[in-house]
């Protein structure tokens, strides 16, 4: 064994040696620290790390979250808007549909060919 | 994908001695105790879905910018504190300005304990002394490629430099640590000085 060797040797120990002697209040702390740590890393990780896909998921949104949310919130924006023109298209036709069935028969029906038969099947 | 068992396992592996690592550079043991916290807490956070493989090479990584943003810290606070008054800025200086003996802990161990363990602890002083002594960069270098037991290519990954300069790094500290321990007569049997007793 050359010099640097035993050097190399001679430090380790004395660094192995000088961790076992550490105060127990300072191992607590430690190990307090490590759970604290692994704690930390459950809900990120190891819950998404059985789906890949959800994995990504999370992993882009957690990295991403200025524009996730302004995702989100143009997609509310987004279905807000059709749920009300879907609401207001209903809510026209049943007025035009009432209207239709509340009104005279407009001259224009009496000339359609087919309006006769239409009327008929319709009133069986 | 490393499991949360996998990483406890690591951190209760390495976490002692990270903090030692961390106290030589930082030469302040509730520093030290903070950055290992945040450093395991960043791994948790940002890394816990790497391989468990990577895991000692993206800690050293992490625990080495932590260190880093500390001192960055310390600066900026030195900095204003000896801008506002003359006796201030003791807390951390150039590694060059520092002498480890106005740091270093006296009357760690008790006065009752045997000979032998006062021999032991005092070897394991001098040679901390002699660890905190080293340019940070050589420390690192030789922590992390003999202590940590990482090879050159992750030593020079998590130093973020080139693999020849570790191994200048490493062969600069060995140097400097073989001189300081014959200057205190170290024999290369173990930690044991010549004529020390049995």
């Amino acid at each position: 064994m050359n010099q640097q060797e035993s050097t190399v040797k001679l430090v380790v120990q004395a660094l192995d040696a000088s961790v076992e002697d550490l105060d127990e209040d300072l191992v607590r702390r430690l190990a307090a620290a490590r759970e604290r740590a692994v704690s930390a890393m459950q809900p990120q990780w190891q819950a998404a790390g059985h789906a890949g896909v959800l994995h990504q998921l999370g992993h882009y949104v957690a990295h991403h979250r200025l524009m996730t949310s302004a995702a989100m919130l143009l997609g509310a924006l987004l279905l807000g808007f059709i749920v009300t023109q879907h609401v207001i298209g209903q809510h026209q036709l049943e007025q035009g549909d009432a209207f239709l069935l509340g009104s005279e028969l407009p001259p224009e029906a009496y000339l359609d060919k087919g309006f006769d038969t239409w009327l008929q099947q319709n009133a069986r | 994908m490393a499991t949360a068992q996998e990483l406890s396992n690591f951190l209760a592996e390495v976490e002692r001695r990270a903090y030692r690592q961390t106290a030589y550079a930082v030469r302040d043991e509730h520093a030290a105790l903070d950055i290992v916290q945040d450093a395991m807490l960043k791994l948790a956070e940002k890394y816990g879905a790497r391989p468990a493989t990577e895991f000692p090479m993206l800690f050293q990584r992490i625990l080495q910018n932590t260190m880093r943003d500390f001192w960055r810290r310390q600066k900026v606070r030195n900095l204003w504190t000896s801008l506002l008054s003359s006796f201030g800025g003791h807390a951390a200086e150039d590694d060059d300005d520092h002498d480890p003996l106005d740091t270093m802990e006296t009357g760690q161990r008790s006065e009752d304990e045997p000979e032998a363990q006062l021999e032991r602890s005092q070897t394991i002083a001098i040679i901390e002394r002699a660890i905190e002594k080293l340019p940070a960069r050589q420390r690192e270098a030789f922590l992390m490629r003999y202590w940590e037991d990482m090879d050159v290519a992750e030593t020079a990954a998590a130093m973020g430099c080139s693999e020849g300069s570790v191994k200048t790094h490493c062969s600069r500290a060995v140097h400097a640590l073989a001189a300081t321990l014959q200057h205190y007569g170290f024999n290369q049997q173990g930690l044991k000085k010549p004529g020390a007793g049995s």
